[in-house]
Parts: structure tokens; C-alpha cells; sequence
């Protein structure tokens, strides 16, 4: 069954497409859950999220569209995952300049242009310090898990997001954009 | 890591491992997910409902696996060399949790100071296996969790037959540490890989032949690498990192260098690459200021302080491919309440350092002496003076000519092993030179402060008696 015709069907409140949906990207969510968390979470936890990612597609099944299903469950997982990440303390803590809003995918997507703005500026990164720079700010993750992670000294990642906070305000201003 | 036009597209073109789902049960995802839809109940009331049935387990487990660490003479009494005696009423055994392995943690011990801790680690396998075929044993990771803001350093050792894993943490910290808690975690048992390469590359080579448009491939074979970039950063980007690489930095203004390289072969997962700048005339390393190699990316970056290209010609790049071989994967997990540290003698003082600080505190254990430092805050400060500043109370506490006397005539020379430091203040902590009082495994040597013979301090030449 394609994704048209699983959302078509639980639209009408058909729980058997339901089950086909969850069977079907059980292992694309808790992917991403894992990708954000790194190490953070217990199965138990990933499990929970993976579970609301998909009830909350089911309350929202009038209005989920086929073609952007997966973005819609990238947002609600990567959301639910930050929000849990909060709730047991893993979750880095950014200076108040550095804040994210955390809000509803809705909210996220009404930001796109200012997004899209910021991406074409961090495209300009290296690789190293793109990876940085969206595990920092966009999985929020902990310098010392980034460390961990990339492989490279917590020093280094401090130096690297300050030369990239840097070289982002400065794109920024020149754009006549305000961070 | 790819990046396209969307910082999601990211997590929606996701590589999923084939084990994604290890450890994970998809019947309670399905169960979860279906239950809250079909009798309409929130998935708070489920989960609560799950988490305390989990902590009831897991509460359970900690009764039933949680051992206190008990023997007549200490680990350390029986392993270490040298006047353990002096120690020995010091000497703290921590909780030790069982963990699910045939590794187990045989013993777990510390020696608490003021700022500082000497933790001892021992680990054997249950039937008697060696370990001894491994060159670079250690650890995947290594945590210390603490109520006290803590940096620590270990090694890793093995007895002759390679039956017996000793881990000697040394711990210091931004405060006193008595009174504080203290968990340490260690999770997978490694071997850590080193293959370094001379490459005979110069960074003048690689000048030249970028500038052809000739890429450059240094490394043998099975580690053939391409050196895709070199440049140097701009005066702005080095002034920036200087703010936030390390204290070394404040004053070190140079050119710097950076190089980008790309692995020609896979790269497997926790295994990564790196360059080394070798000055051949004196056969010492460059310093290198940042960079890396993600684990299992082929992609490196290295930066490096090089002060006049003139010397691009005498540098010669060395390449080191390394990683980590998994031996016995589990977590090892050891707890103590830091309520017993040894007695500690202070002396509130008044130096001056050249206008900019004052030396307020001086804390001397038998593991080491710490001194606190306030930097004289004035309004207007501008960067230069900022700058220099930092340098002349980082020149006092780096070469304090700090010293003991004993109340026999004796000295004990000091000399600084850590120091941390806030916006206003350092706190550095500084060990003996050398010292008639000490123990040693292997290569690890600690040497001890008889506190009880110190007749007085001096600091730059000023004599503090006790």
C-alpha cells in the first residue's frame, strides 16, 4: 500500500492503515530519534517517542499530505525527541543567544525563509564545521557529545561554532538581515 | 554528514543501519501507539504506568547487584610501590555495581586531597583471560559524573600476564572536594590502534602542487590520502579562536595554516585519520590548533600554527590512521559518597602580582598544593591591557617559583599540573617535583607532600610561615 492510499484510508479512521503506517516507518523514526539522542536516551524512551510520533500523525490524519508524510514526522520526532532530552537534562544548554524556538512543526515551517537564509550561509562551511553547527543547533546537541561524535577535541568544537557564529553574522549583516 | 536545501532533509534521507532496531521493541511501539488511539487515553497515563513498572525494576536490580567493595588491605596497599603507609588511613574502597560481563571490577579505590582525587580502577575476567596480546588497551569511554565541577586524566595499565586491567584516574577540581559525590563510569574495554607515517611531503610540496592544480597523495597504500586544500586564515579568524581555544592562545598570535585532506580508501566506523607538521630540523611536531577527522568520514582538517612561510620547506606532514577494536563491550559502574577526605592545612595570604592579582589562598594536602588567585578587575579594561593581564598572572602562576620547606632544611620544589580559571580568578594546583614520599605502578608515579614536616612556603620569594 502507497502512503496515498494509507493516509486516504485513515483519514476515514481505517486503524488497519494505521498499523501498516507504523510498520512501515517504525524504523525511519526511531533512525532519527537515535540520530538526535546520540546515546541519550534508553530504548525504553526511544520506544515512548517513536509511539507518540505516530499517534500524533493519527490526530492530525485529515490533514497530513502524502508527499511531505516524511518531513512531518522528521519535525514531530526531532521535537519530540528534543522536548524528552530536556525533561532528563541532556539537552545542551545554549546561551540566550543561541536559543532555538522549539515550537510546533507549523511555527517551524512558517520560519523557512530566515532558514533558508542561515542554510545557504552554514552551506558555505566547511564539512567539518557544518556537521558542527547542525548537530549544535539543529539536534542541540552537548559539545562533548559533538566531540564524541565527530571525533575531535571539545576545544575544537568550541572554536569551530564561534568561527561559525562569526561568519553567520557576519553574511547575516551583510544581507541586512539581523540574527 | 549531507546537507542540502533543507536542514531537514537531513533526517528525512536518514541512512537507517540494518541494526536500528536492536534493543528496541517494535511490538510495545505498536502497542503503545495503538492503545492510546483505540481506548482514548493519553500516553502520558500509559507511560507513567510503564516508568514506574520499569523503576520498580530497576530498583529491584539495584538491590539485588549493588555490592560494597569490601577487603582487610587495600588494592593499592598490595599493587602500588613505594611508602603506601603513608596513605593507607586515607585510602577509600567505592560501591561497586555488578555488571553483566565476564570482565568485572575487582576493586575500586580513592584518595581524596583538597581539589584532587587519586581514583584506582582494577578489572579481571572471571575465567582468567589475557589481555596481554594487546598493545594500546583502554577504554571506549570514561565518565565521571560529580556535584563538583571536575577534569580528570587516566591511564590504563596491565600486569605482567595481562590478566589484571588497572585504571588510575587523577582527578582535580574547581573546588574543594570533600563532601561532594562522585560516580565513574566506564563503559567498553578497547584496544587502541596507531599506525603513523612519515610521509616525506613537505607543506612546500603541497603549496607547489596545489598551485598547479595538482592534487598531492601522500600515504602508503592501504592509507593513501589526497591533501585537497591549503591556506592560510585570516588575521580576524585566528584573533577569534584565540577567545576560545585555550589560555596558550592569549598572546600566540601567529599565522596559521590550514590543510584539508580526503582518506582514497573507507573509512570504517570509529576509525579516523590525522596530520601531524614535523619541523625536520628538529624533528619536534608543529602545534596544531584545531581539527580532525570525524570517526568513519574519510575527510580531514587540521590547523596549525606556522609563523613564516619561508619554513613551509622544512615541515614535513606525518599521517596517522587510528581507531579502536571492541574486545568485551559493557559498562563498568563505581559510587561514592565523598564524605572522608584527608586533612588539609590553608594559609590566607595577601601577594601581589605585578598590579593585576593577588595570590588569596594557598591549600596544601598530601596529594598536592593549590593556590587561589583574584585578578584585580578595573573598569574600561581595553583588550591590549585584557591581554596582557591574562599573560602576566598566567607567567606568576606557571613559573611561581613555588616551594616547601620542610622543618628539617629540606625544599621541595613545586611545579603546576592543572589550573583552571573564571573571568576574575585561577585556581592552579601544583605537585611535588620530586619527593622522598610517593608510590608508582608501572609508569605512573604520585609523588606525596609530607604536610605534617612543612615549616613554611615560599611564593616568587616571599617566605609563609605555618
Amino acid at each position: 500500500m502507497d502512503d496515498k492510499s494509507i493516509l486516504l484510508n485513515m483519514a476515514k479512521g481505517d486503524v488497519a492503515s494505521y498499523e501498516v503506517l507504523i510498520d512501515k516507518y517504525t524504523r525511519y523514526v526511531v533512525a532519527i530519534i537515535k540520530r538526535i539522542a546520540i546515546n541519550n536516551l534508553s530504548n525504553q524512551d526511544i520506544e515512548e517517542i517513536t509511539a507518540d510520533v505516530f499517534i500524533k500523525l493519527w490526530e492530525n490524519r485529515e490533514k497530513l499530505i502524502a508527499d511531505s508524510l516524511k518531513k512531518y514526522m522528521a519535525i514531530i520526532a526531532r521535537n519530540l525527541t528534543l522536548n524528552r532530552l530536556r525533561k532528563v537534562n541532556k539537552l545542551c544548554e545554549l546561551d540566550e543567544e543561541e536559543s532555538i524556538d522549539l515550537d510546533t512543526p507549523e511555527k517551524e515551517l512558517i520560519q523557512k525563509e530566515m532558514q533558508t537564509i542561515l542554510l545557504n550561509a552554514i552551506l558555505s562551511f566547511s564539512e567539518i564545521d557544518k556537521e558542527i553547527f547542525i548537530r549544535r543547533f539543529f539536534y542541540m546537541q552537548k559539545i562533548t557529545d559533538i566531540a564524541e561524535c565527530i571525533g575531535i577535541p571539545e576545544n575544537t568544537v568550541h572554536t569551530k561554532i564561534a568561527r561559525g557564529k562569526k561568519k553567520l553574522e557576519k553574511l547575516l549583516l551583510q544581507r541586512g538581515e539581523i540574527i | 554528514m549531507k546537507i542540502s536545501d533543507d536542514l531537514y532533509d537531513d533526517l528525512i534521507n536518514i541512512e537507517i543501519d540494518e541494526d536500528v532496531l536492536d534493543g528496541i521493541s517494535e511490538v510495545r511501539i505498536k502497542d503503545l501507539a495503538l492503545a492510546n488511539i483505540e481506548n482514548n487515553k493519553t500516553t502520558n497515563l500509559r507511560r507513567v504506568k510503564s516508568m514506574k513498572k520499569r523503576m520498580l525494576l530497576v530498583a529491584t536490580l539495584a538491590l539485588a547487584s549493588t555490592a560494597v567493595f569490601a577487603q582487610t588491605l587495600s588494592h593499592m596497599a598490595t599493587r602500588f610501590e613505594g611508602t603506601i603507609g603513608y596513605i593507607e588511613s586515607d585510602i577509600t574502597p567505592l560501591d561497586i555495581k555488578v555488571n553483566s560481563s565476564d570482565l568485572v571490577m575487582t576493586a575500586a579505590e580513592t584518595v581524596i586531597g583538597h581539589t584532587e582525587a587519586l581514583i584506582v580502577i582494577t578489572l579481571e575476567d572471571k575465567n582468567g583471560r589475557s589481555f596481554g596480546e594487546y598493545d594500546n588497551i583502554s577504554f571506549a569511554d570514561i565518565i565521571i559524573n560529580s556535584n563538583v565541577t571536575i577534569n580528570y586524566g587516566y591511564t590504563v595499565d596491565m600486569t605482567e600476564d595481562g590478566k589484571e586491567i588497572v585504571l588510575i584516574i587523577d582527578v582535580s577540581a574547581h573546588e574543594k572536594i570533600n563532601g561532594k559525590k562522585m560516580e565513574v563510569v566506564i563503559t567498553d574495554l578497547v584496544d587502541r590502534y596507531e599506525h603513523k607515517e612519515l610521509t616525506g611531503i613537505t607543506l612546500l610540496d603541497v603549496q607547489n602542487s596545489l598551485e598547479q592544480g595538482i592534487p598531492i597523495v601522500i600515504g602508503d597504500a592501504e592509507r593513501e590520502t589526497t591533501i585537497t586544500g591549503l591556506k592560510y586564515l585570516s588575521e580576524e579568524d585566528v584573533l577569534n579562536e584565540a577567545q576560545f581555544i585555550s589560555e596558550d592562545a592569549v598572546g600566540q598570535i601567529g599565522e596559521v595554516i590550514q590543510i584539508n585532506a580526503i582518506s582514497n580508501n573507507n573509512i570504517e566506523e570509529r576509525w579516523g585519520m590525522w596530520l601531524d607538521f614535523i619541523d625536520t630540523r628538529t624533528g619536534e611536531p608543529i602545534e596544531i590548533i584545531s581539527g580532525g577527522s570525524g570517526l568513519g568520514s574519510p575527510k580531514i582538517e587540521v590547523e596549525a600554527q606556522i609563523k613564516n612561510d619561508i619554513d613551509l620547506e622544512h615541515i614535513e606532514i606525518e599521517l596517522t590512521h587510528r581507531g579502536i577494536t571492541y574486545l568485551v563491550e559493557d559498562i563498568w559502574e563505581a559510587h561514592l559518597d565523598l564524605d572522608s577526605g584527608m586533612d588539609t592545612i590553608s594559609k590566607q595570604c595577601d601577594i601581589a602580582i605585578d598590579g593585576v592579582g593577588t595570590l588569596k589562598e594557598i591549600n596544601i594536602s598530601k596529594l598536592g598544593l593549590d593556590v587561589y588567585v583574584e585578578s584585580i578587575v578595573v573598569d574600561d579594561i581595553d583588550d591590549e591591557q585584557l591581554v596582557n593581564s591574562s599573560k602576566v598572572i598566567k607567567d606568576f602562576l606557571v613559573h611561581p617559583n613555588l616551594s616547601l620547606r620542610l622543618k628539617n632544611g629540606e625544599m621541595i620544589e613545586m611545579e603546576m599540573y592543572r589550573s583552571s580559571a573564571g573571568p576574575d580568578y585561577a585556581y592552579t594546583g601544583y605537585r611535588p617535583v620530586e619527593s622522598n614520599l610517593g608510590i608508582a605502578y608501572n609508569d605512573t608515579v604520585i609523588n606525596f607532600i609530607p604536610v605534617e614536616e612543612i615549616e613554611s612556603i615560599y611564593v616568587d620569594g616571599v617566605e609563609l610561615l605555618f
